[in-house]
């Protein structure tokens, strides 16, 4: 246990030195481009594993908390002219009002309710999107959108968030936000409760876990997370479509959580930063692209079914044994 | 401490537990037996918040709780185990323990962890997944979880289901131990020996009503109890 927790330490370490020194090595405006949207993929992976790999609770609806994050910065700013941290706030709010609408009732209930009420909310979402008229931009979508703008402490004067650099290393704060979340609450008390509603809710229960309480605040947590990755995409885009709130993104989002490794911790990054890069890695294949991420997904559930963190801690411990 | 009053669950047309009234004091180890489908589970489920009764009260301290879901009637001391085993089965001993005391803060949790494994000499077995142990121990460990909740009331659903002669013997001398800690028990079983050995009183149930009620020696000698056990025991 002691051992597992140092190399846990180091690897986290390790992590925090590359996401932070990645600018120095990489010039390349499209290698940071895939980097930015590896984190901000990152962060929506980590916050659906939460949710999904922590308690069991299968989401298939994370998208929608993106997209809200996402158009409430875009309306925000396209249409009240705002730019500033006031627009993650919002996309904060808004996004954990929605999800506590989604989740009171549906996280109450056994079963496959909760995955089929988050599919649902996806598509009620899609649909007003793309007949919002010119609130949302219907199916063109927003284009310019303002740049993100934050107070600097130490000048007074505010900042504008313009160059990809400056971009990834917001995308980096988000990520490590998302990542102490996730560390701290499953070390904490609260971890424990999920890991025990996702092992045996009758027993978990029996010893006084309310497992509604302790769902809903993984969901609010995933969502939260979700909302202010939306927010971070929007500015650095500049342009919001409907194709962020598709139901193909949660697919993705739920392959990222399944290649990387369900219930654990660096899962979601290994499988975000992999499924991002990967369609862009096969390019070379040109029509045949999208089949070749099939079969490449297809054989990692296959052959290692607990993500490809699982299969590395199974390594190490075949090693260790010798 | 626990009244139970005309309790009544109606699965569809079956009626599984019809009109059931019996009180538990405090201190008391109360058993709950009956031949199969006599409805002693289905009570328990009810008491315990897992199903909600047709008709009828649960009184807890003079309180009623009929209805209050299993983790807060856990915060008001009501905790029980499970028939069929039932434990977080991949994770360690002491994570199992330590799952259990959830409702305890801080410091007193982890003294509780560790008396709790020595009481129920899990000590040794501390790191060792749920899973991989035999199955008296994984039972035994059912309970140390249960127990690491600080019941007041503790419900029991055949702690010696499954179990050899040697491994109910050792049962009966940590339920003396729980017993003496000043924990009421309800204990659900089919064992009569078991039962006689550690219960203070029983309810007998049959085909969901309750047929007897008193001291062990005095209850399992009653016609009527004898005729359903052995009515059983003639068609098994």
């Amino acid at each position: 246990m002691g051992q597992r927790k140092r190399v846990d330490i180091a690897i986290l370490c390790c992590l925090t030195l590359i996401t932070f020194a990645i600018p120095w090595a990489v010039k390349s405006s499209f290698y940071i481009h895939i980097l930015i949207m590896s984190a901000i993929n990152a962060v929506l992976a980590i916050g659906l594993n939460l949710c999904m790999g922590f308690i069991g609770e299968k989401s298939l609806g994370h998208a929608a908390f993106y997209g809200i994050g996402a158009y409430t910065t875009a309306v925000l700013s396209v249409h009240f002219g705002l730019s500033g941290p006031l627009n993650l706030l919002a996309a904060l709010f808004v996004t954990l009002v929605c999800a506590l609408i989604i989740g009171i009732p549906s996280l109450r209930l056994r079963g496959p309710y909760f995955a089929i009420v988050t599919l649902g909310f996806v598509l009620i979402l899609q649909l007003l999107v793309l007949n919002g008229g010119a609130f949302t931009g219907g199916p063109m979508g927003l284009p310019g959108i303002k740049r993100l703008t934050l107070p600097n402490i130490l000048t007074g004067r505010p900042f504008t968030l313009s160059t990809d650099i400056q971009y990834y290393y917001a995308a980096v704060v988000c990520f490590w936000l998302a990542m102490i979340v996730s560390i701290v609450s499953i070390n904490s008390r609260v971890g424990r409760a999920w890991l025990a509603i996702r092992e045996n809710l009758d027993l978990a229960e029996s010893v006084g876990i309310s497992a509604f309480r302790y769902k809903l605040a993984a969901f609010l947590m995933g969502a939260g997370l979700a909302g202010l990755a939306g927010a971070l995409y929007t500015h650095y885009t500049a342009f919001v479509s409907p194709r962020i709130v598709d139901t193909w993104i949660n697919v993705l989002l739920a392959a990222m959580v399944i290649v990387g490794g369900e219930g654990t911790l660096l899962g979601p990054v290994v499988g975000a930063v992999v499924l991002t890069a990967l369609p862009e890695a096969l390019r070379f294949a040109e029509g045949y692209r999208m089949l070749l991420f099939g079969v490449i997904l297809l054989i990692v559930i296959m052959f290692a079914p607990q993500g490809i963190v699982g299969l590395a801690a199974d390594f190490a411990k075949r090693r260790r044994r010798g | 401490m626990l009244a139970i009053e005309a309790l009544t669950k109606r699965f569809g047309g079956v009626v599984a537990v019809d009109s059931v009234s019996f009180g538990v004091n405090a201190g008391e180890v109360v058993g709950l037996i009956g031949p199969n489908g006599a409805g002693k589970t289905t009570v328990l489920n009810l008491v315990t918040g897992f199903s909600r009764p047709s008709a009828g009260k649960v009184l807890f301290n003079g309180k009623e709780v009929t209805g209050t879901p299993p983790y807060a009637l856990a915060k008001l001391g009501i905790v029980r185990t499970f028939q069929t085993t039932s434990l977080f089965s991949r994770m360690t001993v002491l994570e199992n323990v330590r799952i259990g005391t959830h409702l305890r803060a801080g410091r007193r949790q982890c003294q509780a962890i560790g008396a709790i494994l020595e009481e129920m000499s899990l000590a040794k077995f501390r790191d060792f997944a749920a899973n991989s142990l035999p199955y008296g121990v994984q039972r035994r460990l059912e309970i140390a979880v249960a127990l690491a909740a600080d019941p007041k009331l503790l419900l029991l659903d055949e702690p010696a289901a499954g179990m050899n002669p040697e491994e109910t013997h050792r049962l009966i001398e940590e339920l003396k131990l729980i017993i003496k800690k000043n924990i009421t028990i309800i204990l659900v079983e089919h064992n009569m020996r078991f039962v006689a050995q550690v219960c203070q009183r029983i309810v007998v149930l049959h085909r969901g009503r309750k047929i007897a009620e008193g001291v062990p020696g005095e209850v399992l000698e009653l016609p009527q109890v004898i005729e359903i056990y052995l009515g059983k025991r003639r068609y098994a």
